[in-house]
């Protein structure tokens, strides 16, 4: 992993961050976060929530190289989560396979994973070329910008109320041949609108 | 005491309550037995659908959880209004954290502490506590779900209700099922308790008891009867025995009266021989006292006429003295001399006669001289006798009115004298008499003066305890003998002398008697005073008893110089 550039804040501001919970962590300079590899805990939740999504969503066997091959969730660009997913890979499975976190520097890479997840800071011309090469393949493409869904993203988180929620494009899902539990469904919310504009509110 | 009135109870109230306590233990315990098992049984049963129940609603939580979606959660458990048993519900998360809950009321309870998983009871509620795991099987929360366990009380209770009243037409059907039972019991025993107390109470002991069974109350009653039978028989002697007994009682009673009759004749015999006696006693006394009067006047005139026989001689000696010759003489010579009036010198010196005129003068003198001597010595001797005739009057007048006759005598006869003048007086007062006499030497008294002194002291004690009105009346008399003295007491226990009455007992005058005169223990005092002896008197104050005591020397002692007034 690589530390950000520009980041102005010490790993323990970080961790006070941490300590002082969702109102610090839900700022933006924050949420960038700090060069430390330990997370924030937006990221944290984030990437618990990553996981929970292989528990809620089927993937066909054809979708697997093997039995016993890994269920692969790829991070594009950077990665924020730092610790929490190596702590995932560490303790967790998808049925009786292990979980296996990658960093993906170019799109195309997305095609081996299951699960993708797309940071804000993707530009809009990547973020397109990964939404075209998704399409008809059984990989669910998470994003946290504004506008994700509508542009074409499977699931995309959001900060409601100091919590981390999620919209779900059941149309895109269902392109992707991939069933969701009804229980994710039900947990679904509709983005608000400031999380639909292709930028993302500075807030 | 709660047993006691047990005991008490009618044999007919007594087989009614065995009845009513077996069929009333019986089925209190086995409604008691049902309930628990229902009561414990319901609360199992309810458990399991509610452990099911959280099982399903868990299930469905998970991913609420997972994803920290407590709304939806919340949405989940609202489902649970159509379930009215459930009283509220909880989710918590893995760190015991609540996440959401449920109240059937809407009355939002206090974020209640997580309870462990399993089956809890509190507060009148049944608690089932589950674990959510997520597709995972990873543990991620617990749910708990609470039931009211007024429904199974409130089943029980309508147990109970329909209970009380099965308990209520068993005990009517039981007892009146009994009731036929219970008389074939009783009713033998009940005729058979009428028949012992109208025996007992109207002593009829020729009713019989009708043995209507032949078990042990039949028994009972043949045996009831035969006893009742041997008392009719042993009552019909003890009247015979009674009769006769009384025929005998009124014999003897007849006869005892007659004799009574016949000792009452004998007393008053013995009475007036008594009063005989009395009055003979007291003219041999009058007599013997006359006798002793004359006696002394005898002595008395024989010793007076002794002396007078002396004054008789010393008289005529001094007559005889009177009538000396010479006086004569000198007449003769006063004559001559007269005759010779006027030559008296010449005839005293010359005439032959008158010349032994001096001479004869001079041996007249000597001879008068001698004369007046023994004159004055018969007049002497004549004084002298007549003295003693004074004194021998004077020691008659001594002993005027109580003679004093010396005797030997033993003391103690004299005291059983005195007792026996009072005997009769003794047994009409009912007089208890203690006689504690000791060894007593021959005493040489005044026999008439000692028992008029110990009669007076007897007569004395016994109007004591005449008037006394107490249970036991004694009268104690004591002799002993102490130095050269001999003692009698009179002791008595009845109304006794107040301490001021001590001082004054023996003053003449003084009495505690109506008809008293103040006389009797005064002359007493006064007669041991001269006797040689002293008569003293104790006593612990009034209607506690005295005691005279009577001291006379072995000796006839001269009287004690002064007597009381």
């Amino acid at each position: 992993m690589k530390a950000r550039p520009g980041n102005p804040y010490s790993a323990s501001y970080a961790v006070a961050a941490v300590a002082i919970g969702l109102t610090l962590a839900a700022s933006p300079v924050l949420a960038q976060g700090p060069a430390a590899p330990v997370a924030t805990r937006e990221y944290r939740i984030k990437a618990a929530y990553l996981y929970q999504f292989s528990q809620y969503v089927g993937w066909p066997e054809k979708a697997f190289a093997s039995k016993t091959s890994p269920f692969v969730i790829g991070i594009y660009g950077t990665n924020p989560f730092a610790d929490a997913a190596k702590t995932i890979a560490k303790k967790k499975k998808v049925g009786k396979r292990p979980i296996e976190f990658r960093v993906l520097k170019s799109p195309s890479a997305a095609t081996k994973c299951h699960i993708v997840f797309v940071p804000s800071r993707v530009t809009p011309e990547n973020l397109k070329k990964l939404l075209v090469l998704k399409k008809n393949k059984s990989i669910l493409v998470v994003g946290e910008s504004g506008g994700f869904i509508d542009s074409g993203g499977d699931v995309q988180f959001f900060l409601m109320e100091n919590k981390v929620r999620f919209a779900i494009n059941q149309k895109a899902v269902k392109a992707a041949g991939l069933p969701v539990s009804s229980k994710l469904l039900t947990l679904a919310k509709p983005a608000p609108p400031h999380f639909r504009r292709s930028e993302p509110p500075r807030r | 005491m709660k047993s006691r009135a047990i005991q008490n109870l009618s044999i007919r109230h007594k087989v009614s309550g065995l009845v009513l306590v077996s069929v009333l233990l019986a089925l209190v315990l086995c409604c008691a037995a049902f309930c628990a098992n229902h009561y414990l049984y319901a609360k199992e049963s309810m458990a399991q659908e509610m452990g099911s129940l959280a099982e399903v609603l868990g299930a469905n939580a998970a991913a609420a959880l997972v994803f920290d979606d407590p709304d939806t959660a919340g949405q989940l458990l609202s489902s649970l209004r159509r379930q009215p048993v459930i009283t509220s519900a909880q989710v918590h998360d893995s760190d015991g954290a609540l996440f959401c809950q449920y109240s059937k009321d809407d009355a939002s309870t206090s974020s209640s502490p997580r309870i462990e998983p399993g089956v809890t009871t509190r507060n009148g509620e049944l608690m089932v506590c589950r674990g959510i795991l997520d597709e995972g099987d990873e543990l991620v929360g617990y749910i708990t779900l609470s039931v009211g366990l007024d429904v199974i009380n409130d089943r029980l209770a309508r147990y109970a209700a329909i209970m009380v009243v099965v308990m209520a037409v068993s005990l009517v059907l039981s007892l009146s099922l009994a009731w036929p039972l219970q008389k074939s019991l009783t009713g033998p025993l009940l005729a058979l308790a009428d028949a012992a107390e109208t025996a007992g109470e109207h002593e009829d002991y020729s009713i019989r008891v009708e043995q209507s069974s032949k078990d042990e109350i039949g028994t009972l009653c043949s045996q009831f009867n035969r006893m009742l039978s041997r008392v009719e028989e042993s009552e019909r002697e003890i009247k015979a025995a009674h009769e006769l007994l009384e025929e005998r009682v009124e014999q003897r009673t007849a006869e005892l009266s007659r004799a009574n009759e016949s000792l009452n004749a004998e007393i008053s015999e013995r009475q007036r021989a008594e009063e005989e006696l009395e009055q003979s006693h007291r003219d041999l006394v009058d007599a013997a006292r006359r006798a002793g009067m004359a006696e002394i006047a005898t002595g008395v005139l024989h010793n007076v006429g002794n002396v007078l026989n002396s004054v008789n001689i010393s008289a005529s000696t001094i007559g005889e003295r009177l009538s000396n010759p010479r006086r004569r003489q000198i007449d003769r010579v006063i004559e001559l001399l007269e005759a010779n009036r006027d030559r008296i010198g010449e005839y005293l010196t010359v005439d032959g006669q008158g010349k032994h005129v001096p001479a004869f003068l001079a041996e007249f003198a000597d001879s008068l001289a001698a004369d007046d001597r023994g004159l004055i010595d018969e007049t002497r001797t004549l004084a002298e006798n007549i003295d003693h005739i004074k004194a021998i009057i004077a020691t008659q007048q001594s002993f005027a009115g109580s003679v004093g006759l010396l005797e030997s005598l033993d003391l103690n006869s004299a005291i059983e004298d005195a007792l026996r003048l009072n005997a009769t007086s003794f047994t009409r007062h009912s007089v208890a008499v203690v006689r504690e006499l000791g060894d007593l030497p021959l005493v040489v008294v005044d026999k008439p003066r000692l028992m008029q002194i110990v009669v007076n002291l007897i007569k004395n004690a016994k109007e004591a305890l005449a008037e006394h009105e107490s249970e036991k009346k004694v009268l104690t008399l004591r002799s002993y003998s102490s130095g050269d003295e001999v003692v009698v007491e009179v002791a008595d226990n009845g109304i006794g002398i107040p301490a001021e009455g001590l001082v004054k007992i023996f003053n003449h005058g003084f009495t505690t008697k109506k008809n008293g005169h103040g006389f009797g223990l005064h002359s007493c005092a006064n007669a041991a005073r001269q006797m040689g002896g002293s008569l003293t008197v104790a006593s612990e104050g009034l209607m506690r008893g005295a005691t005279f005591t009577l001291t006379l020397p072995m000796q006839a002692r001269e009287p004690a110089a002064e007597t009381v007034s």
